[in-house]
């Protein structure tokens, strides 16, 4: 299977609300920041950025074992 | 908390087990409420249009889900027996063809990479992916057995595909997105919804873990989630409830006057307050 980029569908309504599917992770820190009120993003977002921590422990590990390997 | 799976450590070997009985079930399919009887394996066409092997349009961590639920590795496969006029992936979800082929070993391959990046599910949802349950088998057999699986399904499936997938899935998140049939034929053009739905939400509470899932639509807070809410009550008590309020006018959603716009802040207020009227579990 060709790797796809992710996809998200956002929909910003007159009244400044925002609407969105299909949220990666990345969006949904995004998302929180162009609306730091709304709860759902707020929320979503504090699970992303946890996510986002643990993916850079395991990238770290991965290249000191690298490293380890190399020597 | 998430309730175990029966025979966890033999998942893998159950999904691999049924696979030959659901592919066989293609032959006369009568995985859903439709009992189109047709031999998809011949590539027949009921009233979802599938044919034997499914297409995938979005495999991907996703974050828009319920908060226990996420980060989930959620994988859309194509192809649905419901026709909701609002639905947010219309043309991939009314037409089975739309997406890529992928193997389930592949499939599982990316699942897998997903889990082991911080992932905390694995999602099928479509779609409609009960219709696909010989591709389900197939994946799940290839997952590792300490993976939470959630199904997430519109409901519609029949006692065939529910003995298929039993045992399976650590929770199904299920749609009860009409409170009463003449709603659901006007807007899905599916018959018979209420009871189906009722059906399996039934079974599914006894089987596995439970999220009812209802996506409120403007206009129809007394006609859909009113009664939803009331059932769930009477019904299942304590049910974790999710209340969807991002309706946004996708699809056809034009043809029908009052899903042209999204839900306003008398809705969300008045749908709140019936979910406190009947002490349902709303979760986030």
């Amino acid at each position: 299977m060709q790797r796809r980029q992710a996809e998200t569908d956002i929909l910003i309504l007159p009244d400044g609300r925002v609407l969105a599917q299909n949220i990666t992770p990345v969006m949904a820190i995004v998302l929180s920041q162009l609306n730091p009120a709304d709860r759902q993003f707020g929320l979503r977002r504090a699970v992303a950025l946890r996510l986002a921590k643990r993916q850079a422990i395991t990238n770290r590990s991965r290249t000191h074992t690298h490293k380890r390997t190399a020597k | 908390m998430f309730r175990r799976v029966e025979l966890r450590n033999g998942r893998s070997r159950l999904a691999a087990s049924r696979i030959s009985t659901a592919r066989a079930a293609l032959a006369k399919c009568t995985l859903c409420a439709h009992h189109c009887r047709v031999n998809r394996l011949l590539n027949q066409r009921g009233q979802c249009g599938a044919g034997p092997v499914p297409r995938i349009h979005l495999a991907q961590v996703e974050m828009a889900d319920e908060l226990e639920l996420i980060p989930t590795f959620g994988i859309a496969l194509s192809g649905c027996n419901m026709r909701c006029a609002f639905c947010i992936t219309g043309a991939q979800s009314w037409e089975p063809f739309a997406g890529e082929l992928i193997t389930p070993g592949d499939l599982a391959c990316l699942a897998k990479d997903a889990l082991a990046n911080g992932a905390r599910t694995v999602t099928f949802h479509g779609g409609e992916p009960t219709l696909h349950i010989p591709f389900l088998l197939e994946t799940v057999a290839e997952l590792p057995t300490d993976a939470k699986l959630v199904l997430k399904t519109n409901a519609l499936c029949t006692a065939t595909a529910r003995k298929l997938l039993v045992g399976l899935f650590d929770v199904w998140c299920a749609d009860y997105k009409f409170g009463n049939d003449d709603c659901a034929e006007r807007l899905a053009t599916v018959q018979n919804y209420t009871r189906t739905v009722r059906e399996n939400l039934l079974w599914a509470a006894a089987h596995t873990d439970l999220i009812v899932r209802h996506l409120l639509m403007p206009g129809h807070i007394d006609c859909c989630w009113a009664p939803v809410a009331e059932w769930l009550a009477a019904n299942l008590p304590g049910a974790k409830v999710s209340l969807r309020t991002g309706f946004w006018p996708a699809w056809q959603s034009y043809l029908h006057a009052e899903l042209r716009g999204t839900i306003n802040q008398n809705e969300l207020e008045k749908a709140v307050e019936i979910a406190r009227k009947f002490k349902l579990n709303l979760i986030e």
